[in-house]
């Protein structure tokens, strides 16, 4: 296959040339410090790219693939090079090139495509996979056969989310309440699919705050994790979807409890989009994304939290910042305002709280050995943080937490921000009916 | 498919994996671009890449490559900006980063031994944990590795006040190029038998043998710090200053001064507030008890008011300090906006000359028609020149290299030094005979030749090719 001369290849050349070598990415790339080797740092892939396009080499190279696959896309090298070289976009645009060059693996291609068909034609098949997974992780015990047959041995210290239909978006209609401040929600593969009680908690919040909501039923994936597989068409594709689902005029904002999501909406999108006929609703959508915990510390509605006496006192929590949200959307005050508000809970500081978890989408899949190495630094941090809970706005986070969590320390509860809140809200609502007062 | 075959015959190949495994031996292309370069940008393919994890394989690796006349470059993050770390003969490239280990810390001799690989911040934060302090703050702390910063005799901002690496190295063990295993120094600040072979080994650049560990001087953690931030009408009024403060009796852990130039630069990227008529910036930071720093702040401040500074802010805490240092380090990424590349030119001139040595580099930037700006280490005269270009454009890049040069000639001449703190490697080789007299660098040349005769310890660096030497 010829070496291909279009206009990617001169942008990744572009983006090269601003990479002096200077190092200071190895101080940040959480894959760096579990692998120990320049070629896991930014400036390694950089430069080996670098290399290869001097001597024109074929990419898509089994070796120059596995170096350019071995990055969490979590932005903390683009955030800190002094030199203003992009490396996390480099990566992501070389993973493009080699993908088209010699096609994505069919592991790739199938979590891809899958994410991209019509969810209404998508959910059937997924619910029989729920099926198949109560079968195989609850309902079968763990001596029989068939669970070895399966080659399902291996999940035995896996942490696997479970299915929870009905999901999400067939849980709810597509409006409501009825308020004069009307917002949309997006909610992302996970919420819908493994965790719908996140998203009914986002919307009791909502409600108890007097928005009326917007969950369109198209919506599909935010394509992030297209993204980070190099399947840019897919990414494109499903951007597109996104955008179309919503109607900006009539909405104050598109509220998004997922980190790794709003990221993609926020950012992602309007790139991917940007010489597409929909680029200035993409550029409108962006402009209103709100990271659903961004929006609610902005909120006045937060002061319902008023503690009465003799409340009950939950325990500690501590915050765990999602790479997408920190790094990626600069958003580390917001969450930990909410967290201190929180009457029940008692916010402590976790040393290392903005340190990845190793999930990075579907880095964990490819790489099961390097993230476990990121995972378990993250878990000592928990750990040392002696605390009752871990609270993130991520959804990503909350599956690696969980995971991590679950195989070392079934104490510590993994909560998404809104689940704590929504709690106490109804804690605080339950408490004042008994009592016959207003709240 | 065009491929470089690894040039090791395979008789070496296999007695290298005998003594270090498969996995501390990498051959693959991909593995050997990645550590064939360094912060100078240039790269240079090694043979292989190998990955020692203690003091006897690198030994046995020196033995061999000695034996077969193979080149070894040792390399701790590659994060050096004279190329120290570029294997431009090839051969292998020596990572000490799987020697990544702080061996013991002790709070009653106030000395830590450590393996090369260690990166200086990660040691610094945990000697910080016991109370204590590693003072020597290279601008690549984070990432830099303590072998490293030994070998290239790494500084920093608090050079005035602590010193630079070299004044905390009080031992090492060294391996030298037939593979023999070298203790100098010990644990002890004082130790006056025979030659200081600590000294000669610190700042050699690789040169005459690959460091395994380092035992080094620790003193206690300071209780406090205060940052003034002063701005000055003029350079020569800031560089006054910088004078003025010593001879006043106060000697603060860090100055630096930053022109005009850099500012403007720092301002078009993000909100920077300094007051009409600025022509230059200077930080001051002391440290010490939390009584001496208000004391010692407030007469920096007196002694800056008192010599026409236009404005001063002064830290009241760590956060505000950190503020305030935040628009020191704003400036590498906004003078990457103004040109992708640039030559870092750390040359150092005697203190009194300073002022001298500011205007002479503003003419040189105007002399080659380039960006030059200069900030850095006014306390202790070590000024970053750096000069902005654009390496795609062949013109610009050949004026750069020109002024470049102009610079280290100024520094000289004004009884200064090519380098305070980065090294010689490839990048001022040529430039040597500027500063070393000819005494100087047959002795230098001698010492190399009786330590590594056959070469093999990465060569190509510090001394001129030949030829290409300028006359001085």
């Amino acid at each position: 296959m010829p070496l291909e001369t279009g206009r990617p290849w001169e942008q990744l050349q572009e983006m090269l040339q601003l990479c002096v070598k200077c190092g200071r990415c190895r101080a940040v790339c959480p894959v760096f410090k579990a692998v120990g080797v320049e070629p896991a740092a930014a400036r390694g892939k950089l430069a080996l790219l670098e290399a290869w396009i001097k001597r024109r080499k074929r990419l898509g190279d089994r070796r120059l693939r596995e170096v350019i696959s071995l990055c969490l896309l979590c932005g903390r090298c683009t955030a800190n090079c002094p030199n203003g070289a992009g490396a996390r976009e480099a990566v992501e645009l070389a993973r493009c090139i080699l993908a088209r060059e010699s096609g994505l693996a069919w592991s790739k291609k199938l979590l891809s495509s899958f994410s991209s068909t019509e969810r209404e034609a998508r959910d059937p098949w997924i619910r029989g996979a729920g099926l198949l997974q109560r079968l195989l992780m609850r309902e079968l015990p763990r001596e029989r056969g068939l669970v070895l047959r399966l080659g399902a041995t291996r999940l035995g210290d896996f942490w696997a989310p479970k299915l929870k239909p009905p999901f999400f978006l067939e849980r709810h209609s597509e409006k409501l309440g009825s308020a004069e401040r009307r917002v949309g929600l997006f909610v992302g593969c996970t919420i819908h699919y493994l965790a719908p009680e996140v998203g009914d908690a986002a919307l009791k919040i909502l409600g108890r705050m007097g928005y009326e909501v917007l969950i369109p039923k198209g919506q599909g994936c935010c394509g992030l994790m297209s993204v980070g597989m190099g399947d840019k068409q897919r990414a494109s594709l499903l951007a597109r979807k996104v955008v179309e689902q919503f109607d900006m005029e009539e909405l104050e904002a598109v509220l998004v409890p997922c980190a790794s999501c709003a990221y993609q909406l926020a950012k992602g999108i309007p790139e991917l989009l940007s010489e597409d006929p929909l680029a200035a609703r993409a550029k409108l959508l962006a402009e209103k994304v709100k990271e659903l915990g961004v929006f609610l510390a902005g909120e006045e509605g937060l002061s319902v939290f008023q503690r009465e006496e003799g409340d009950f006192f939950k325990g500690s929590v501590a915050y765990h910042d999602p790479c997408h949200l920190a790094v990626g959307l600069g958003i580390r005050g917001e969450p930990r305002k909410i967290l201190k508000e929180l009457r029940r809970w008692s916010f402590k500081e976790m040393e290392g709280a903005d340190e990845c978890c190793g999930m990075g989408g579907s880095f964990r899949l490819f790489h099961p050995e390097v993230a476990a190495r990121i995972s378990g630094e993250k878990l000592k941090r928990v750990r040392q943080a002696e605390v009752d809970a871990v609270a993130t706005s991520c959804m990503g986070c909350w599956m690696g937490l969980k995971e991590m969590l679950h195989r070392e320390s079934k104490e510590i509860q993994v909560r998404h921000i809104c689940e704590l809140v929504c709690e106490e809200l109804e804690d605080v609502e339950s408490s004042s009916l008994e009592s016959g007062g207003q709240i | 498919m065009e491929r470089k075959e690894e040039p090791l015959d395979g008789k070496t190949c296999k007695q290298l994996e005998k003594i270090l495994g498969p996995k501390q031996l990498k051959l693959d292309w991909e593995t050997r671009v990645c550590y064939g370069y360094d912060a100078t940008n240039r790269l240079c393919v090694p043979d292989a890449v190998v990955f020692p994890e203690n003091t006897s394989q690198i030994s046995r690796i020196l033995e061999l490559a000695n034996k077969r006349g193979i080149p070894v470059v040792p390399r701790g993050a590659g994060s050096g900006f004279t190329g120290g770390a570029v294997p431009v003969k090839g051969g292998l490239v020596l990572s000490t980063e799987r020697m990544n280990r702080i061996l013991s810390i002790s709070r009653e001799d106030l000395v830590a031994v450590v393996q090369p690989g260690v990166v200086t911040g990660v040691f610094q934060k945990q000697a910080a944990r016991m109370g204590l302090f590693y003072p020597p703050d290279p601008a690549s702390q984070d990432f830099s590795t303590l072998g490293g910063n030994v070998a290239e005799c790494a500084g920093g901002m608090r050079a005035l006040k602590y010193g630079v690496t070299r004044d905390y190295v009080l031992g090492l063990e060294v391996v030298l190029p037939a593979g023999r295993i070298l203790r100098t120094g010990g644990r002890t600040v004082k130790n006056v038998v025979g030659y200081d072979l600590t000294r000669l080994m610190v700042g050699s650049e690789g040169t005459l043998g690959i460091i395994t560990e380092i035992t080094l001087k620790l003193i206690p953690l300071p209780e406090a710090r205060r940052t003034v931030l002063v701005f000055f009408p003029t350079v020569e009024g800031a560089s006054l200053a910088v004078t003025r403060i010593l001879s006043e009796g106060v000697l603060p852990s860090a100055m630096e001064l930053v022109d005009r130039a850099c500012l403007d630069c720092v301002a078009s990227s993000k909100p920077v507030e300094f007051p009409a008529g600025t022509g230059a910036m200077l930080l001051v930071e002391v440290d010490g008890s939390q009584l001496s720093v208000e004391e010692e702040a407030r007469r920096v401040a007196r002694i800056c008011e008192s010599m026409g500074s236009l404005e001063l802010r002064v830290s009241r805490d760590e956060a505000q300090a950190e503020a305030l240092w935040s628009l020191r380090r704003a400036i590498s990424p906004a003078l990457a906006r103004i040109r992708p590349h640039r030559l870092n030119e750390d040359v150092v001139v005697p203190r009194s000359r300073l002022p001298q040595a500011m205007e002479r580099f503003g003419q040189i930037g105007q002399e080659w028609q380039l960006p030059v700006t200069a900030f850095g280490h006014a306390g202790d005269g070590n000024i970053h020149v750096n000069v902005l270009y654009d390496r795609s454009d062949l013109d610009e890049a050949a004026r750069a290299e020109k002024a470049a040069e102009a610079v280290m000639r100024a520094a000289v001449e004004l009884g200064g030094s090519l380098s305070g703190e980065h090294g010689i490697g490839t990048t001022k080789a040529k430039f040597l005979s500027l500063e070393l007299n000819p005494q100087a660098l047959e002795l230098m040349r001698s010492l190399k030749e009786l330590l590594d005769p056959k070469g093999i310890l990465n060569p190509g660096k510090i001394f001129p090719e030949t030829a290409e030497g300028l006359g001085a």
